[in-house]
């Protein structure tokens, strides 16, 4: 079997801004995400924006979301390509600007999107529709289906759950720009809410408003940026077999995609300094810790233990800014703004020391199949 | 146990599956070319690509493979909870998302063998299933 060639072109991130993540009013998602673009190539230091030269937005399953050329239009650029994936949560959208930029079609690419969605701060995220004459629905559903095979496999309980619930929040406690910040504890935890059995209402990401950007450039160009750029090493991709093969989805045993990256990046797990899982559900995190070789499989409850060992001083700090369960709903992009800010060292008081790797790793269910989607990044002086 | 929504067949494959349903038959489609029987139904063999297949009656016994419960209602469409979905594995082979029907909360887990069952009170027959053996 081959092994995947390194890129053509190193691609590198050189621009992240981010809005407040919360209630927005009625503001609009897409005056949202011109807002974080804005910032992101303030931050990035680029004061022409024609040099801007591919943009991507990214939908929802109901329709709505940036629309890459519309949005071009409100930011006054014309971007020689344009696009949004079909299914277009961080990581997809970040593979495919990086090829483009890899393959020579495009310099310098920004990828944007904001929301500003209905029931923003009560409602349950995840919005998926699998079979409605069964009334199976909810992103949260497959990831329920997955930890009660787990806890049946291997004896775990919603406890671990709980301490990735708590980690989140006060993680987020530290985050001026999360949206969900009161305090929380594991009594909280287990007298919250049954929603979808065994996930408790803590378990489940909620809706709330806010936008994101990052840009990307060739490392030939990152060097003209104004910030230290943050290197792509390597990407892992894997789908599964659909659902009606009856097959574990959000647990991947075979981490073909962890196999993916760590080989193309030459290390291994032992050299990731902080970890961003994709959680709509508490159970995506604890899956990640599993697929991608931090703990056995099974053994996610163990490693994790008080939760201390995941928090900013710990062995393995995840998802520092809150994540999605406390920081905020918005398709992984606030996972990439925080993972390049703890690399530059710019997080202040949530700083994980000297972090130089970051890992971003994502699971999706849409239709009846799984997908996971995973990058190394890393400063350049990662290996000096 | 969830109000129901009326199913869309996107081709005459799936709209064959639910006549059968109607008839309380659970039927899936055998290939001829290498013996896989398929779900959802569709023109080809997602294994060999073969377009000969016959409808093989299943026996309608499986497994719970896994099984969560909607214990509050997160959709006007469904608004009575508690009820359960279960991803049920067939003898046969296949897996099939379904609701195990006539269980309190509590009373199942995976492994449990299940029978199938067919719900009629919609203008339109539910395959579902109950917790049991082969009749």
């Amino acid at each position: 079997m081959g092994t995947k060639q390194a890129l053509s072109r190193r691609v590198s991130i050189v621009g992240v801004g981010m809005t407040r993540q919360g209630a927005h009013g009625d503001a609009d998602g897409q005056a949202l995400a011109l807002q974080a673009f804005r910032s992101a190539m303030e931050d990035a230091g680029i004061r022409d924006k024609h040099r801007i030269d591919g943009l991507l937005g990214a939908k929802q399953f109901d329709g709505s979301g940036i629309d890459p050329v519309l949005f071009s239009r409100a930011a006054g650029i014309t971007p020689s390509i344009t696009g949004a994936l079909d299914y277009a949560t961080a990581a997809f959208t970040l593979h495919y600007g990086a090829a483009l930029i890899a393959s020579g079609a495009c310099d310098m690419l920004a990828f944007v999107y904001g929301r500003n969605p209905p029931g923003s701060m009560v409602e349950l995220s995840g919005a998926q529709e699998y079979d409605l004459v069964h009334g199976f629905f909810n992103a949260a559903a497959v990831h329920g289906l997955s930890w009660v095979e787990h806890m049946h496999k291997y004896g775990t309980t919603t406890d671990v759950l709980g301490r990735i619930a708590v980690q989140s929040r006060r993680h987020a406690e530290l985050n001026p720009d999360a949206a969900f910040r009161e305090p929380m504890t594991m009594d909280d935890y287990r007298n919250s809410r049954s929603m979808i059995w065994p996930l408790r209402e803590y378990d489940v990401c909620r809706m709330s408003g806010g936008a994101a950007a990052i840009i990307m450039a060739s490392s030939e160009v990152a060097r003209d940026c104004a910030k230290l750029p943050i290197d792509f090493l390597s990407i892992g991709r894997e789908a599964t077999h659909a659902l009606e093969r009856g097959v574990q989805m959000s647990f991947s045993p075979e981490r073909r995609a962890a196999r993916q990256l760590y080989e193309a990046a030459g290390i291994g797990p032992q050299d990731v300094d902080v970890l961003f899982p994709y959680e709509a559900t508490t159970v995506a995190a604890v899956a990640a810790l599993e697929n991608y070789g931090f703990c056995e499989p099974g053994g996610c409850e163990a490693f994790v233990g008080d939760g201390s060992r995941i928090g900013i001083n710990g062995d393995l700090p995840m998802n520092t800014h809150g994540g999605h369960l406390s920081g905020g709903y918005l398709i992984g992009l606030t996972h990439h703004v925080e993972l390049v800010r703890q690399l530059r060292g710019e997080c202040g008081p949530r700083q994980v020391p000297d972090a130089k790797v970051g890992l971003y790793a994502s699971g999706g269910g849409i239709r009846a199949q799984f997908y996971h989607a995973a990058t190394l990044f890393a400063r350049g002086d990662w290996n000096a | 146990m969830p109000e129901r929504t009326r199913p869309k067949p996107k081709n005459r494959f799936e709209q064959a599956y639910w006549d059968a349903l109607a008839r309380h038959q659970l039927s899936l489609q055998r290939c001829k070319g290498c013996g896989f029987v398929r779900h959802p139904p569709g023109e080809f063999c997602p294994e060999c690509w073969s377009g000969e297949f016959e409808w093989q009656p299943m026996s309608g016994v499986g497994s719970i493979v896994s099984i969560i419960w909607y214990m509050k209602s997160l959709d006007a469409r469904f608004p009575e909870v508690p009820y359960n979905v279960a991803l049920v594995r067939l003898a046969e082979g296949p897996a099939l998302i379904s609701n195990v029907v006539g269980s309190a909360f509590g009373e199942l887990k995976i492994g449990d063998p299940v029978r199938a069952c067919y719900s009629d009170e919609m203008d339109f027959t539910a395959l579902l299933f109950e917790r049991g053996s082969a009749r």
